[in-house]
């Protein structure tokens, strides 16, 4: 097993070890803000080389379930930066997993005003909990457009 | 979408983040983009292989242009059903990974992380292998034996755990102990506050 505790070095991977922390969604992020709870959480993991964190949206409609947090709003960015600071100081790298959940997602889970957008408008099948009306089906999403801005 | 996912990466570097994986796994959004069932586009993000990967390519060149692809990995899922996404031909498939790494190689990018299943047929592990020199993470129902076998074996360079992470904060020195693990608590996995989130036991 010691293949597991020797370092790794490549890049910007310079790491204690070989053991990573899979990215794990936790729906710990009330109103989708990362806070002190989920800094202690990743902290006491930080025996890992690398942690990747949970799926973290890149806008309000990759929001898909409920309770997870996004990046991109300054709240936000502030507090990811309580949990960068204490998983750096347990010693682990730690990359921010992207996860936009496309069709797979249900109105309810959104901010208000936005609503589930896919590459197409096929609807998964089954269904999706939300914190306001239980389990739901999937949303149908509305087909992402390319436009000038949106590149 | 695309420049929300750069925004989002400069925002994840000014966090303090090392870098981003962008999830191309699972059926969320990148991963429908790659499946030929779901993306029925007539744009150049549809149709061929290299339309369907032209999303998550086309998102990491540009992401890359602002924080450097060497903080830039991806997570892929090949022959994973998850999230409704429908299985395709086998060759068609295995194509799309081989591309994938191949220009994936080329963009520099860190790593690639693979959510391993029985479905993948060696030549698909081998194709990616072979096209990206860069570092190959593996995940997915792994033990700490069959994980030092693949770093060993070479076809893994890091090992990922998820649940033996969730339910043993300590895993790492549990591991090197040889120290019994904490069962997952199933009730708990995605309910708010601490119960089954921080309260998992840490060994003395």
């Amino acid at each position: 097993m010691k293949q597991l505790f020797s370092s790794y070095t490549k890049g910007v991977l310079q790491l204690k070890n070989r053991v990573v922390m899979a990215p794990m969604t936790r729906s710990r992020a009330l109103n989708n803000l990362p806070n002190e709870l989920m800094a202690t959480y990743y902290k006491q993991r930080s025996g890992a080389g690398l942690i990747i964190t949970e799926g973290t949206s890149p806008s309000p409609e990759g929001l898909g379930y409920p309770r997870i947090p996004g990046i991109y709003s300054d709240a936000q960015v502030d507090g990811w930066k309580m949990v960068t600071k204490a998983v750096h100081e347990g010693g682990a790298k730690i990359f921010l997993q992207l996860m936009h959940t496309g069709r797979i997602a249900h109105i309810a889970n959104l901010p208000e005003g936005y609503h589930p957008v896919g590459i197409s408008d096929i609807k998964a099948a089954g269904e999706i909990f939300t914190d306001k009306e239980g389990m739901q089906e999937h949303a149908v999403p509305k087909v992402w457009i390319l436009t000038e801005s949106s590149i | 979408m695309i420049s929300s996912f750069v925004t989002a990466a400069a925002n994840a570097i000014r966090a303090g983040f090392d870098g981003v994986e962008l999830h191309g796994a699972n059926g969320y959004i990148l991963e429908q983009s790659l499946n030929p069932h779901i993306n029925n586009r007539t744009d150049i993000y549809g149709g061929n292989i290299e339309n369907r990967c032209r999303l998550l390519l086309d998102i990491i060149r540009e992401i890359s242009k602002v924080i450097g692809a060497e903080k830039v990995g991806v997570r892929v899922s090949p022959y994973s059903t998850l999230g409704d996404i429908p299985a395709y031909n086998a060759e068609e498939t295995d194509q799309t990974y081989a591309y994938l790494a191949s220009e994936l190689n080329h963009l520099g990018i860190a790593y690639i992380h693979i959510s391993d299943s029985p479905a993948i047929p060696e030549k698909t592990h081998q194709q990616i292998r072979s096209n990206f020199t860069n570092t190959l993470i593996y995940c997915n129902g792994l033990t700490p034996e069959t994980a030092a076998a693949k770093i060993s074996d070479g076809s893994a360079d890091l090992v990922a755990f998820g649940r033996s992470f969730l339910a043993n904060p300590d895993f790492v020195k549990r591991i090197e102990k040889n120290a019994p693990f904490n069962d997952v608590d199933y009730m708990s996995l995605y309910t708010p506050g601490e119960q089954g989130y921080t309260n998992y036991a840490i060994l003395p």
